[in-house]
């Protein structure tokens, strides 16, 4: 499954009215050149296999992954979780999405009332249509022609979509940053990893990031059950530890580097969508560096994981190859608006997409008179 | 947007004063940073010129004594055509202000053609207790010597004279 568009008529939080992200590519795709950061869906139909979000401080970068991830979470699940909205809030998205040779659209209405549907928001009202992709198609998809989808049921139950038994795959997305500071997920990961790359593969993401460890995996009492992890570093003694020890014991970047190189392995494995927030945190520009190679690298990723990703860190745009899979975020006071650097921006081709970041082409370096006027504030001591 | 570009301690304390007696051509607030900075090369500031909107506009006072280089712009591509350097000279150094403050330039030459001496030199062996420019600015108004400067001195087409950032009292 690739979500191809998503727009939300009524805003989320700050976004604007009508917030829409197009994740397909919007220039000609030179078929002679090395596409390996692309995915060709159909014929000329093509998906990059990164979407950055650039932006300033709270410019809606989180809010729009944010976004992101629920409609993937629905697309999964068929659910919306309350936890993103306050009590008596209506949504409505548009989400269209690519699943195995056709594409749907899906809109759905939804209100958080937790009387009605607890954790999750209540469904008002929900329509699927599905259409085919033609060498006429238009790059933003305007002109798919759309008919419902007859043995959808609307409203199955009251939090409850049905959308999620028209996407196969068993996982849509992994967010990182849910879990990139604790090691919730290395048993997951393990199993996983260990599951489809072979037995130790776990353990050389694990060296990967600290070479002291010889032994890091799941432990498992008599009843199956997940009981901490074994653990052993070069020269000690291996022990059973509990995850707080781990938690611990670890480095903070070895815990953060596990669980972003592990979540990019499991999305290599399911083909599934890694999304990332402040991409750069806790990291060197080399390790990310080289994350994003292996998205891009076939031999890795052979079910066409794709990263979307936000990050303040200039010279990672430099990484992509292409910048209509880069989307400037903007807010004015207290609504957030999206630009692509492509379609939105005069660029120079033979400037680096760091340079004109850094050289505030794009609007997203600190305003001058606002911090001048904090700089006035504090000459006048 | 404009920026005065001091290539020396001297030069920063003499535009200092003339923005404190208002006489210079700028506003401090017009000035970015609001002030004159102490810079070689304008990448110094490249992180505070990066937070102008791409479209401003940016000219820049290079205020130096002989300048024979060029800034070197590189990491300004994508506004550099909105940026503008003005060459503001004091020849062969901002000492020679002081000279012609002293009523001493005449003498200068005559020894400057003899033993090819520096006005710093000059100064320290000719002119009893000077230590500095910037001291010697404290307590002396340099205004006349910069506007006698460029009436006796000829620049080249590019280059400015100090006398050009001063509006008249």
């Amino acid at each position: 499954m690739k979500l191809l568009k998503l727009k939300v008529p009524r805003g989320y939080k700050m976004l604007c009215k009508n917030f829409e992200i197009n994740f397909l590519t919007k220039t000609r795709v030179n078929k002679s050149a090395n596409n390996d950061d692309l995915i060709e869906l159909e014929n000329d139909f093509y998906y990059p296999k990164e979407t950055a979000f650039i932006g300033k401080n709270s410019s809606g970068k989180s809010t729009t992954l944010e976004l992101i991830h629920i409609c993937l979470y629905l697309l999964q699940f068929g659910r919306i979780p309350a936890a993103f909205f306050d009590e008596d809030d209506s949504f409505s998205l548009e989400v269209i999405f690519f699943e195995k040779g056709k594409i749907y659209k899906y809109c759905g209405d939804y209100i958080c009332n937790k009387l009605i549907a607890g954790e999750y928001l209540a469904i008002v009202s929900e329509d699927l249509n599905r259409g085919d992709y033609n060498s006429n198609t238009r790059k933003d998809l305007s002109n798919i022609n759309f008919t419902r989808v007859k043995d959808f049921i609307e409203k199955a139950s009251p939090d409850t979509s049905c959308i999620h038994k028209y996407v196969n795959d068993g996982l849509t997305h992994l967010f990182v940053n849910y879990f990139e500071d604790n090691v919730d997920m290395f048993v997951p990961f393990y199993s996983i990893i260990d599951e489809n790359y072979g037995k130790g593969s776990f353990m050389k993401l694990v060296y990967l990031f600290d070479d002291s460890i010889e032994k890091l995996a799941p432990n498992f009492d008599k009843k199956g059950k997940n009981d901490g992890f074994i653990f052993k570093r070069v020269n000690w003694k291996e022990k059973i530890v509990s995850d707080g020890y781990l938690k611990n014991n670890l480095s903070s970047g070895t815990i953060r580097g596990i669980n972003l190189y592990g979540a990019a392995i499991v999305s290599f494995v399911h083909g599934s969508h890694l999304l990332v927030d402040e991409l750069e945190k806790n990291f060197n520009k080399n390790l990310i560096g080289n994350l994003i190679q292996m998205i891009n690298d076939p031999t890795l990723n052979k079910n066409n994981a794709t990263l979307i990703y936000t990050t303040h860190y200039s010279e990672l745009l430099d990484e992509t190859k292409r910048c209509d899979n880069v989307n400037v975020l903007h807010r004015e006071q207290d609504i957030i608006t999206l630009k692509n650097m492509c379609l939105d921006y005069t660029q120079r081709t033979d400037m680096l997409k760091s340079s004109s970041f850094d050289q505030n082409a794009f609007d997203t370096t600190l305003n001058y008179n606002r911090l001048m006027d904090l700089k006035r504030m504090l000459r006048r001591l | 947007m404009k920026v005065a570009a001091c290539e020396g301690k001297s030069e920063l304390r003499l535009i200092l004063q003339l923005l404190e007696r208002g006489i210079f051509f700028a506003k401090a607030e017009e000035l970015i940073d609001d002030r004159p900075i102490h810079m070689r090369q304008l990448k110094e500031i490249a992180t505070l010129i990066n937070t102008l909107d791409i479209d401003e506009t940016i000219d820049v006072y290079r205020i130096g004594d002989t300048q024979k280089d060029n800034y070197d712009l590189s990491g300004f591509e994508a506004r550099k055509s909105k940026i503008t350097i003005y060459k503001v000279c004091t020849k062969p150094e901002i000492e020679i202000l002081v000279i012609i403050s002293e009523g001493l330039y005449k003498d200068f030459c005559k020894k400057h053609r003899e033993h090819n001496i520096s006005p710093k030199e000059y100064l320290k062996i000719y002119v009893k207790g000077y230590s500095s420019v910037e001291k010697y600015i404290e307590s002396h108004d340099i205004v006349p010597a910069i506007k006698e400067y460029k009436r006796i001195k000829k620049h080249k087409d590019d280059e400015l004279y100090l006398a050009d950032l001063i509006n008249d009292e």
